[in-house]
């Protein structure tokens, strides 16, 4: 099994990549910024002056929550594609995401008060994601065919969905915008306040999935080989959901949902890696992804001043034919 | 479901080209300020042209009868009697027909949740839906002998059918006019299709009368600088430059921080840029939502907005179905309320009609 020296490199040039488009999007934007700004706004902050407000409160959350969400989606897909043993899984195909929505969707639109605060939000979020997690889990033991599952996670959005629209039909009109703007999907919503609490989830969650690297590389060759190297297979799987859950529900919680990433970038990593090694996986996966979503984060930044493009419409526009790509030449 | 995005198409749509294959000529345009409506009226009949904003050659025209003069001609009308029954599909046709008094002849309406008139919610009229999903049997239930709607996509669903049974169905535009005059004045529409033409005459002159006055007597020496718009999405999405609501602004002698953008649309613009601009603006209006806390929970960095600290946004979303049903055809009731919030410290918040301060 390849180990992370032999792509050391290839990992460096992703980190690198990541440090200078993250400076690139700190100092672009529509409002003139420089590097002394920059300075300023990282080390030695003033919230008088304009433009490190803008670099601080503005562009650094953004920039992060990219590089966190593009990861967190990122393992969380590859996490879920191991877990199935199908390269279609993802947290967003196979309607993981589908269930933090109806529980944001539940919260926000019954109008009570405590699922209107963050904690509300995020509460709802992971819970739904879980709980969807769980469900799915249990469904897949009794479905066979890798595209059946895939069917499954697309009638689990559509009810889903179904749900959602009867809710809206009746909610008040305060309550269904703030569902429909949440629902937009954006990486603009989180503060710089929220972003120490939001990185500790995301790094106690990615010290977890280094924790059950091991059993996974098992996993890889069959439940039977997990349960003769002394795992426990029932413990194993609800802990993959876990983190599964926790990764799409903390994202999806402050992002709304962003499709596709948690199934290109695994692909996109197993393809260019060739190797079962989940260490590496787990790096490859959390480096492509935040450079990935980064990149559109950026590209959305740079043609807003021709044409407004959502994050979620760029991500749907790169994973969608991707995901066709793979049901050709992996299914045939 | 309408009336969220209503705001936001109010501002998305921009206007098109005067109309050019127009039958009423301009000085027989009973019309002074509307772009998409013009009528014309002799003695005997009454010739109405409602043009699409998409498409200026593409003209709804309607012949009636002078319901004013007794006798009538023997001619084929579009509508021979003044309408009883009839189904509206917009909050907006319910103010100018509650200002002409003539509710109890509406007999259908998209969601009574929307709908703020009293006298209309307990008359219980059909509730037909969203216009492009309406429900033609309930139409028919309703015996409405008019239809009129917003015309967001052209042509009404099941519009020949309709027809076929004599309902008639008439798009609406006011939506689409960009001076706020202009779009109180299709309150003649109602007036001429339920032959209370002068009432309606009446009314719009004194919206006018009342709307210059408040215009004339606004202190054009204070300078005071508004933000307009909100968050939705990435993007802060704003009334352009020759829009309704930067008119309104205008004629309110408030110097809104985007009157120079160019546009009869919306705006949209990244929340730096917006950041950016409004260091020194000293109002924020209509942030789509009625409290602070519901701002900061769909974009928390509008905390960063000086106006949200300085307790200076106010909005219309407290009580949102009266600003929809009574806003477009008063006008001047608008212009009030921001010229009593030019008044900054000196306002009196009693006197604000749809406006209230965000809290």
């Amino acid at each position: 099994m390849k180990g992370i020296k032999s792509y050391s490199a290839v990992l460096f040039f992703v980190l690198a990549g990541i440090v200078l488009l993250s400076i690139y999007g700190l100092l672009y934007g529509d409002i003139d910024t420089n590097f002394q700004d920059l300075y300023h706004a990282l080390i030695d902050y003033s919230n008088e002056d304009m433009d490190q407000v803008i670099i601080r409160e503005i562009r650094l959350p953004r920039i992060l929550m990219a590089i966190i969400s593009g990861a967190a989606l990122s393992i969380a897909g590859m996490l879920m594609q191991t877990l199935f043993q199908n390269p279609l899984a993802g947290p967003y195909v196979l309607g993981i995401n589908s269930g933090s929505s109806l529980m944001v969707a539940l919260g926000l639109l019954s109008g009570i008060g405590f699922f209107n605060s963050e904690l509300g939000l995020i509460g709802s979020a992971l819970l739904g994601a879980f709980v969807f997690g769980l469900f799915i889990l249990f469904t897949a033991s009794f479905l066979r065919n890798q595209i059946s599952l895939l069917l499954f996670g697309v009638m689990l959005g559509s009810f889903v969905s179904s749900i959602i629209t009867i809710l809206e039909v009746g909610s008040q009109a305060e309550a269904l915008k703030a569902f429909t703007l949440w629902s937009m999907g954006s990486l603009n919503g989180v503060t710089i306040e929220q972003i120490p609490m939001i990185s500790m989830v995301f790094i106690g969650t990615c010290f977890l999935t280094i924790f059950i690297v091991k059993p996974l590389n098992i996993l890889v060759l069959g439940e039977d080989e997990v349960r003769l190297m002394g795992y426990n297979i029932k413990k194993l799987r609800i802990l993959i959901v876990f983190v599964t859950a926790v990764f799409t529900g903390l994202i999806t919680a402050f992002c709304g949902p962003i499709a596709f990433v948690g199934l290109a970038v695994p692909n996109l990593t197993r393809m260019l890696f060739r190797t079962q090694n989940h260490l590496l996986l787990f790096f490859g996966n959390l480096l492509f992804g935040a450079f990935f979503l980064l990149s559109c984060d950026i590209v959305t930044q740079l043609f807003s001043e021709v044409l407004i493009i959502p994050i979620n419409a760029l991500t749907s526009l790169i994973g969608a034919p991707f995901v066709i790509y793979i049901l050709i030449s992996k299914l045939r | 479901m309408r009336l969220i995005y209503i705001g936001l198409v109010f501002f998305i749509f921009s206007c098109g080209n005067s109309p050019d294959i127009t039958q009423i000529d301009d000085s027989k345009n009973v019309c002074k300020y509307s772009k998409w409506l013009r009528i014309s009226e002799s003695k005997e009949t009454v010739f109405i042209e409602i043009i699409n904003p998409d498409n200026p050659t593409e003209i709804y025209r309607l012949k009636l009868p002078n319901f004013k003069s007794k006798g009538g001609s023997k001619d084929n009308y579009d509508i021979e009697k003044p309408v009883e029954r009839m189904a509206v599909l917009s909050s907006t046709h319910i103010g100018m027909l509650a200002e002409l008094n003539m509710i109890d002849r509406i007999v259908a309406v998209s969601d009574l949740k929307y709908v703020f008139n009293t006298q209309l919610k307990s008359q219980q009229p059909v509730q037909l839906g969203e216009e492009q999903t309406t429900s033609s049997e309930r139409i028919i239930k309703s015996k409405a002998e008019l239809v009129v709607y917003n015309g967001f996509s052209n042509e009404f669903p099941k519009q020949e059918l309709l027809n076929k049974l004599r309902i008639k169905t008439l798009p609406n535009y006011d939506w689409r006019e960009t001076h706020p005059l202009g779009r109180a004045e299709w309150i003649l529409l109602f007036g001429y299709v339920t032959g209370h033409q002068d009432e309606a005459k009446r009314k719009f002159e004194e919206i006018c009368t009342n709307y210059e006055r408040i215009k004339s007597q606004i202190d054009t020496m204070t300078n005071v600088k508004i933000l307009s718009g909100n968050m939705t999405g990435d993007y802060w999405y704003a009334p352009a430059g020759q829009s309704y609501h930067a008119r309104l602004f205008n004629d309110a002698g408030l110097s809104y921080l985007f009157s120079n953008q160019t546009g009869t649309g919306s705006l949209a613009l990244s929340f730096e840029k917006v950041l950016g601009m409004s260091s020194d603006v000293d109002l924020w209006l209509n942030p789509g939502f009625d409290s602070k806390r519901k701002i900061l929970n769909t974009h928390p960095k509008s905390k960063l907005l000086p106006p949200l600290n300085q307790s200076s946004v106010f909005c219309y979303s407290h009580n949102i179905n009266k600003y929809w049903e009574l806003s477009a055809c008063r006008p001047d009731l608008i212009l009030a309320d921001f010229a009593e919030l030019k008044k900054m410290d000196q306002m009196d918040l009693n006197k604000l009609v749809f406006y209230k301060m965000v809290e």
